[in-house]
């Protein structure tokens, strides 16, 4: 019986992992000027 | 090819369940692209004027969306249902590689498309061709994952369906960068970006078309012991595809995925113009949120799914609805208290528990109808996503613009929607209160 090695259930794992961290990385990046950003006021009623 | 035979996927004694989940996911993080395909919109309605779209020449936002991310989803949709058999018989090693092929070819044409300027040949590749990879993509990766977990069938269909939920954050910004690099002063670099993206995608579908694996059919896993006092919505029977569409509980399991998906879609297909008109914030700042989403919506997923193994599914569905429509109802109290944090933390719990429906319907069907063809009903129930696709954004754009039209104030706009969509989840939660056993007559002899 040949067992799977774990070292090829971790490089399997990292394969995925590699561009979701990538992907990761960068949405957070993009989301920090939310909270960052200062309150503006809503606009005036009947605004378009 | 033999090496595609189902028979060459049975796994041998001493095989690794744990390869399977990053197969399941290399797959559903590729077609899950179609969630980040919005970053080609605008460089698409430039590629003849490149800075600025040519009026009559150039083609226009909608037309561009319905061709590509309306016309795959609902493809998704049908080739999902209608092929969803045809993957339960040849396995999914197979399916793997012919999602890659028909996900792949599809950008290979659609890079054709945009080199001529021709639409229809854009659509015909992405949409079209690429669509069918979609649905089979889908749901061939949740059926194995499941027949691999019975001891954790919603961890299992959590960790396939985060696959899906992923693809927005890598493919999204992979494209942008893919474009920057192309860019030139004639070609907004779409055309080459397809084409790399179809050669990186086949290679990783493949990855996991190569590794993947199903059980043999006498296999459990070490320390496994089926419950042995039988639980009420955990049956122990199988039901086949076409019978089960003859039980109301696939009807009612579709209207619990539908009500679900519409109330959360709405507000992912709006969340940046929403929080730009609630709060006045920037489209900097409301992209920022949309991504902010986009890691809940993936994240919950996985931690919702995973833990309707230890509440139940229909346990999980009552606090997804319930939960769902008391976090719907305060949003507009966010806009009154002019609160983003509020606001914020309200919409990323709402949309991890979108992501958790998505992610635990595998696994309420497995437990309803079993595992034999758990792939093709799934393949069914999913075209309630994409009837949902439409109604939710549908129901967000069009009464928030009602509103706005009779002297409602823009930041007050969607307060009505909010509430219309907290009556959809009550919809919802009805129809999961009436999910009951499917009765024997209905199982296989």
């Amino acid at each position: 019986m040949k067992k799977t090695s774990p070292f090829s259930v971790a490089l399997a794992f990292l394969v995925v992992a590699l561009p979701l961290g990538w992907g990761l990385y960068r949405s957070i990046k993009n989301s920090l000027p939310l909270f960052a950003a200062r309150k503006a006021p809503a606009a005036a009623p009947g605004a378009r | 090819m033999p090496f595609l035979a189902r028979e060459r996927t049975v796994a041998l004694p001493g095989f690794s369940r744990w390869l399977v989940p990053p197969a399941a996911i290399a797959v559903q993080m590729c077609v899950g692209e179609i969630y980040g395909f919005s970053v080609f919109n605008i460089p698409l309605t430039r590629a003849i004027g490149i800075t600025r779209s040519v009026p009559d020449q150039d083609w226009t936002v909608p037309h561009v969306v319905l061709a590509t991310y309306s016309l795959g989803l609902v493809m998704l949709g049908l080739s999902a249902a209608f092929l969803g058999k045809w993957v339960e018989r040849v396995g999914p090693r197979r399916t793997m590689f012919t999602a890659a092929c028909c996900f792949c070819s599809g950008l290979v044409v659609a890079s054709f498309g945009v080199h001529l300027h021709d639409l229809f040949l854009v659509a015909l590749g992405y949409g079209g061709i690429g669509g069918i990879g979609l649905g089979l993509g889908y749901i061939a990766p949740v059926s194995t994952l499941v027949k691999w977990f019975p001891d954790k069938p919603g961890m299992a269909t959590g960790l396939a369906i985060m696959g899906f939920g992923s693809g927005a954050l890598v493919g999204a910004p992979f494209g942008v960068e893919l474009m920057g690099h192309f860019k030139t002063a004639s070609s907004v670099g779409v055309q080459e970006t397809f084409l790399v993206m179809a050669a990186c995608y086949f290679a990783m579908m493949n990855f996991a078309a190569w590794i993947v694996r199903v059980p043999a059919p006498d296999w459990k896993p070490g320390g496994f012991i089926a419950s042995t006092q039988p639980k009420k919505l955990i049956t122990t029977a199988e039901v086949v595809a076409d019978e089960a569409m003859k039980t109301p509980q696939f009807y009612l399991l579709w209207g619990v995925l539908c009500c679900n998906v519409t109330a959360g879609i709405g507000i992912l297909a709006q969340a940046s113009p929403m929080c730009q008109d609630m709060f006045g914030v920037s489209a900097l700042v409301a992209g920022g949120f949309v991504g902010l989403l986009s890691i809940f919506n993936m994240a919950g997923r996985f931690l919702w799914s995973s833990a309707s193994d230890f509440t139940g599914r229909k346990a999980i569905y009552c606090v997804y609805f319930l939960l769902g429509c008391a976090l719907y109802s305060l949003i507009p109290f966010s806009q009154k208290v002019n609160s983003v944090a509020l606001f914020v933390a309200l919409t990323c719990v709402i949309i991890s528990m979108y992501g958790g429906g998505f992610a635990t319907i595998p696994a309420y069907l497995r437990d309803l109808f079993g595992t034999v063809q758990v792939g093709a009903i799934h393949g069914r129930v999913i075209t309630a996503w994409s009837v949902a696709a439409v109604l939710g954004p549908q129901l967000v754009t069009y009464l928030s613009a009602y509103q706005r039209a009779h002297g409602v104030p823009r930041s007050e706009a969607y307060n009505s929607t909010l509430h219309i969509m907290a009556g959809i989840l009550i919809v919802g939660l009805a129809c999961n209160l009436f999910v009951r056993p499917v009765n024997p007559r209905h199982h296989v002899a």
